[in-house]
């Protein structure tokens, strides 16, 4: 699976980025993105399900894009702290971990 | 009623034809889906506001009021009330109650630390502003501390604030620093007051309020002055990765970090170095550097509190779509009338109008 993944703003503005072909990760790492795409749902998802009715006004909010490419499925999507299901909030916030760790690599 | 049940709509307002240009460029980041919101929010714009707010008299009088402990502000209670989400990412939150308005004090430091925040904003609002809570009605403050897991970031949701507890390492929960406390829930008095934007120039003047009245509520609590003041944002909830870093440096934009995770900080002090991009809702935590250092140069040279009255009178005449330009003739306008109530000292209209120039304003 591809992962593409990017985040900004939020109170401290942390500009995070991620690409990943789970294949090259470490079994661990691979498997509990795996896991974590699996429990959100995420590629059943389509940008139109998610609610558009708190993406301005709110403050401080995170925005999130997230593509993931697997075979012949493709998704891409734009969430933020509001409208991101709450499904998909442990695979936003583990993709942020591994973007953070990957900064701290480099 | 539902604490917990958002009790306003977003405002739907004006975003100037500058301003969708850049949105139209900003569709491939990762903000694409709150630009195009904004944009077709534009088109419900109303520029009547922008008219009537422009022609808005201050009532200084009433702040003088305020200033001496003599208006008596409107009924309610302004409580507090402070949710622990026990790390859930769930939404709407059914969380529960961790302390209501004059309970004690709990094991929870965060629960604790938010309560204390919470009043000392509720306590300068009301007694030096003459502000009743957020929406000056009594709104009670609502409270989500222990969100998700690890979650690096605090916001205002429209009705409610939200802080996660960091990850230990890079930041600590957002709930150790006050000023994040007062930040968060300036964010509300703005939605109820000019309404700014959060997008452009707007948003980082809307971001800038935040700033200021964090910086301000955050003295008030040390019992600092301007001149002894570490005018930073967020130095407190840098984890041990980072300590000694903030997120914001009002006395000097762009020095407040330069580190492997976050980069250099990116706030300009001048107008001459004005963030273009789209990220960050077209830079509103960037471009907010040039009027907080505006608001740090005034203090420095009036007080703090003093600065602080002229600010939140200014937010009491701007509009959603205001730009820097109306920002800065409205806080020397209002620095001019508080001079001629007698509030603040004669020369502050000076002073606000070199301030501004120092940024080039």
């Amino acid at each position: 699976m591809q992962i593409d993944f990017a985040s900004s703003g939020g109170f401290a503005n942390l500009q995070l980025d991620y690409r990943a072909e789970t294949n090259t990760l470490p079994e661990e790492q691979a498997n509990e993105l795996e896991r974590l795409v699996e429990s959100s749902g995420i590629l059943d998802l389509e940008q139109n399900d998610l609610t558009s009715e708190a993406t301005v006004g709110r403050t401080d909010v995170i925005s999130y894009r997230l593509s993931l490419s697997e075979g012949a499925r493709q998704t891409t999507l734009w969430f933020n702290d509001i409208t991101a299901p709450a499904a998909v909030r442990p695979l936003l916030a583990f993709l942020r971990k591994l973007a953070l760790e990957q900064k701290k690599g480099r | 009623m539902n604490p917990h049940k958002s009790q306003y709509a977003c405002f739907c307002t004006f975003i100037p034809p500058h301003v969708l240009e850049h949105m139209a460029k900003a569709s491939d980041e990762v903000v694409r889906d709150s630009v195009r919101e904004a944009a077709r929010l534009s088109m419900m714009q109303d520029n009547q506001i922008r008219t009537n707010r422009a022609s808005q008299v201050i009532d200084v009088s009433a702040l003088a009021g305020a200033q001496q402990g003599i208006m008596a502000p409107p009924a309610g209670t302004a409580g507090r009330e402070v949710f622990n989400c026990g790390h859930q990412w769930g939404s709407p939150p059914p969380y529960m109650l961790a302390r209501g308005e004059g309970d004690p004090v709990t094991a929870d430091d965060a629960v604790n630390a938010t309560y204390d925040a919470g009043g000392a904003v509720r306590d300068y609002y009301r007694n030096k502003l003459g502000r009743n809570s957020i929406d000056n009605l009594g709104l009670n403050q609502v409270h989500n501390v222990h969100f998700g897991e690890n979650y690096m970031n605090a916001f205002w949701d429209g009705s409610q604030m939200t802080y996660g507890d960091g990850d230990g390492m890079v930041f600590v929960s957002f709930t150790r620093d006050p000023d994040v406390v007062a930040h968060e829930l300036t964010h509300g008095v703005t939605q109820h007051t000019a309404g700014l934007i959060y997008f452009g120039q707007s948003g980082a003047l809307n971001e800038s309020t935040s700033d200021v009245f964090g910086t301000v509520i955050q003295q008030s609590i040390d019992g600092t002055t301007a001149d002894d003041a570490d005018w930073l944002i967020g130095n407190d909830i840098m984890g041990p990765e980072l300590f000694g870093e903030a997120l914001r440096s009002m006395k000097a934009p762009g020095t407040a970090y330069d580190n492997y995770i976050m980069g250099k900080d990116p706030q300009p002090d001048h107008m001459t170095r004005y963030y273009y991009g789209a990220n960050d809702n077209q830079g509103v935590h960037i471009n907010s550097g040039i009027p907080n250092r505006v608001f740090y140069l005034v203090a420095m040279d009036i007080g703090t509190d003093k600065a602080a009255l002229i600010w939140y009178s200014t937010l009491q005449r701007l509009w959603p779509n205001a730009l820097f330009g109306d920002f800065a003739y409205m806080v020397a306008d209002s620095a001019r009338l508080l001079t001629k109530n007698k509030q603040v000292p004669v020369g502050t209209t000076q002073t606000v109008r070199l301030a501004l120039r120092e940024v080039g304003l």
